[in-house]
């Protein structure tokens, strides 16, 4: 039972790496809480279940796609709203979440008006469909693979080195001949499409999307936001641990607290509350995007 | 003041039950109710989404002229609609009501009364159907209203009934709550008596579904009457941890136990990961989870079907009593069973597959349980009413006080889900409830579960019936991966 239970932690902790390192980066590099962020989640979820739910491609050209239109609107968040703004951190919050729920309201129209579906049940299936261990298998070691490359890639390149440098100081970074604007839309192309992924891995791991799985449980933006406060906000190995922390909290509390179902959706915002008391810094602070 | 009605400023200054009473003995679960009914499948059927949403034309010549020859010829019945439209149970229960009306002015109307329908959309609000009741009642002239979806929504509206003074039978909602309040012999809620509050609520009856603490019983007799056949020994409870299926869970936590070995009992709120839940029941050798599930019923079904858990699965299962739900899992429901009134394959009585396939060739759809209990609704009022002109010589429609006492003590047929319909009586504890006994008895509820079935369709999940026989249309079937 014990190792079923570590299993299952460790399973679910993978996918909530993956949900919350987008939101990481875009704070790690322009210090943006980007609530647009269950919005970028939900439409990667929802292109998934058009490329392969509605027109029958594999599933695995529905994760593509989920991808895809993850970064394409990561991309178009930036390049359209957020660097005329990037300046106003409480214009940028409130036009994130106006972003957000802009884009969630377009998966329910566009899901029942146009496709006929019921938006709150979007079936998108398990990346691999045969076995649900093999489909947690598939996620725990893409998301290893993934954070990894992306450390790799912000630690030991050169664009990389750049995004640090940018969220460092933009100032000294321009001073150094690094084009800032590029560098910000690089990182949220990146984000975007880690959500995107994190959107489709997350619908088939619950065996469907809705309009709403933003905030419905396990509430990606909740919880993104949670992951970042423990591991210490634009921090990506911080972020890997917050998950972690959260994902074994969470499901030891459901197995061995007497009542524990009753507290899965909560453990992660009481985590959140303590850390925000006792840590506000987090495990491994401010450390940029490393 | 000056805007409210005579009767709602009375009730607010002589100190009686007022709203904020009835909020808070109700409204602890209204959000978390809410809630469960914005998770509630949207779309009726597959290439069915809109029709009907809104539509206030009513059937029949819907003008007021006479449809038939009759002591009440010229007259009109108004019947208000109270459904939550973004929901495909309240617009099956709209589409119900049109039916019955139609069907009924088809056939001379109400001792020549034409019946005409208002719909009141409450959307999935408490406040809403409270409105729209009022609505319904001071503006639309409705002499009776039916439907109400949610406990919360049936709780806060009971004031705004009691002060209209105008007959409500509910046709969706499964609280107990309003019979108790209804009951002469509670005194426990209001504080003010049971005749007091008898008074007050007589209003309110329901025509379905059973409440829930009948629901729990059903559901204890079910499990004692066909667990060998099953080859159940041990049972896991999982109910949903919402403020609506409280008095359920209470007593099946209380008495599940005396029927069967009960190792896992849960009562989960907000979880989308059921692999340690599902753990558990495995590792306790659970032959079946007895669940009741509305708002995370859809993750738990998708997870179980995939992950093929060595247990059967089903109870009260809100989300899968929708046809579309079929599609919206991709057929992951397969299997899983859950209690209903009725089912587009049963015939619980001579006039439920004639109401379906009515309905089929009218709606383009199927009926949810809502649909058939609000048509049930327009049958019972009807005879009501029949028999209350009749019995006082009337040559009008009778107000709601005259009607009180033909429907406490009428037997009704003609019903879609019960052959011989009676209400409590006043003086039981829940009152003005359906009449029911038991599963043996009555041969309701009936237990539906989704299975595949090419005699009625190869690209689709059927409804069936496999419990109890009296409505059975097939055998229960496992899924292969259950080795129990």
């Amino acid at each position: 039972m014990v190792l079923d239970t570590i299993l299952s932690a460790a399973f679910i902790s993978a996918l909530y790496a993956v949900i919350a390192i987008g939101f990481t980066l875009i704070f790690g590099v322009g210090g943006i809480l980007n609530f647009a962020h269950g919005g970028f989640i939900t439409l990667g979820a929802f292109s998934a279940y058009i490329a392969s739910g509605y027109f029958g491609l594999p599933i695995f050209v529905g994760l593509l796609a989920g991808t895809l239109v993850g970064a394409a609107i990561g991309g178009a968040t930036y390049l359209g709203v957020i660097r005329y703004v990037r300046t106003r951190p409480v214009t940028i919050l409130i036009l994130t979440f106006v972003i957000g729920f802009f884009m969630m309201y377009f998966v329910r129209v566009f899901g029942r008006e146009i496709l006929g579906i019921d938006p709150l049940n979007i079936p998108v299936d398990p990346v691999i469909g045969f076995s649900s261990f093999a489909n947690d298998v598939f996620i725990f070691a893409t998301s290893w693979l993934l954070i990894g490359a992306l450390f790799y890639f912000v630690n030991y390149t050169r664009t990389g080195r750049a995004i640090i440098a940018v969220s460092m100081s933009d100032k000294g970074a321009s001073l150094v001949g690094i084009d800032s604007e590029r560098i910000n839309l690089i990182t949220w192309v990146l984000a975007g499409a880690f959500a995107g992924y994190a959107g489709v891995l997350l619908a088939g791991s619950l065996g469907g999307g809705s309009w709403l799985m933003s905030i419905e449980p396990p509430a990606p933006l909740v919880l993104s936001f949670a992951i970042v406060i423990l591991g210490g906000l634009g921090s990506i190995k911080g972020s890997v641990v917050g998950a972690y922390i959260i994902g074994f909290f969470e499901t030891f509390t459901v197995t061995f607290a007497p009542g524990g179902s009753q507290l899965a959706g909560i453990s992660s915002l009481v985590l959140l509350l303590v850390f925000l008391l006792v840590k506000p810094e987090g495990l491994f602070g401010r450390e940029a995007a490393e | 003041m000056a805007d409210l009605p005579a009767n709602e400023q009375s009730d607010e200054e002589d100190g009686r039950l007022d709203r904020r009473s009835v909020l808070k003995y109700g409204g602890a679960g209204a959000l978390t109710a809410g809630l469960a009914g914005c998770q509630s499948p949207e779309n009726p059927a597959p290439g069915f989404p809109f029709r009907g949403q809104g539509d206030k034309t009513p059937p029949g010549n819907g003008n007021g002229e006479s449809v038939g020859d009759g002591v009440l010829s010229g007259e009109t019945l108004n019947v208000g609609v109270l459904a939550p439209m973004n929901l495909p149970l309240g617009r099956s229960m709209w589409n119900g009501a049109r039916q019955a009306a139609e069907k009924m002015n088809n056939n001379g109307g109400i001792l020549g009364a034409n019946v005409n329908v208002e719909l009141g959309n409450t959307e999935v609000s408490p406040g809403k159907a409270q409105s729209e009741h009022r609505r319904l009642v001071l503006q639309e002239d409705c002499d009776m209203t039916c439907g109400i979806f949610l406990g919360s929504a049936l709780l806060q509206t009971l004031p705004s009934i009691a002060n209209q003074e105008t007959i409500h039978i509910t046709s969706a909602s499964a609280d107990p709550r309003a019979g108790k309040l209804v009951s002469k012999t509670n005194d426990d809620i209001t504080g003010e008596g049971g005749e007091s509050e008898y008074e007050r609520f007589k209003y309110h009856f329901r025509a379905g579904p059973l409440h829930l603490l009948d629901l729990a019983d059903a559901m204890l007799e079910f499990v004692e009457s066909n667990k060998e056949e099953y080859g159940w020994e041990k049972a896991a409870l999982l109910t949903e941890n919402l403020g609506e299926f409280t008095p359920y869970a209470n007593r099946l936590q209380e008495r599940l136990s005396d029927v069967i070995d009960v190792p896992v009992s849960e009562r989960p709120g907000g979880v989308s990961d059921w692999s340690p839940l599902f753990n558990e029941i495995e590792d306790n050798d659970c032959d079946v989870a007895i669940v009741g599930m509305a708002l995370i019923g859809t993750t738990a079904v998708n997870q179980w079907a995939q992950q093929e858990r060595d247990f059967e699965f089903g109870g009260i299962h809100v989300p899968s009593q929708a046809f579309s739900y079929w599609e919206s899992t991709g057929g992951n429901v397969e299997h899983v069973f859950s209690m209903n009134a009725m089912t587009p394959q049963t015939s619980n009585t001579p006039q439920t597959q004639p109401f379906v396939e009515a309905y089929r060739e009218k709606w383009d759809s199927v009926p949810i349980y809502s649909g058939a209990l609000t048509y049930d609704v327009i049958t019972l009022a009807e005879q009501a009413i029949t028999a209350a002109v009749e019995g006082e010589g009337l040559e009008e429609i009778p107000d709601s006080n005259t009607l009180i006492p033909y429907l406490e003590d009428g037997t009704f047929t003609g019903s879609t889900v019960l052959s011989e319909f009676q209400f409590t009586p006043a003086d039981a504890t829940y009152a003005h409830e359906p009449q029911w006994t038991s599963i043996e008895e009555t041969g309701v509820p009936v237990f539906q579960q989704w299975q595949m079935d090419p005699e009625v369709r190869e690209d689709y999940g059927t409804m069936h019936s496999f419990a109890p026989p009296q409505n059975k249309s097939a055998d229960k079937t496992i899924p292969e991966w259950v080795n129990n």
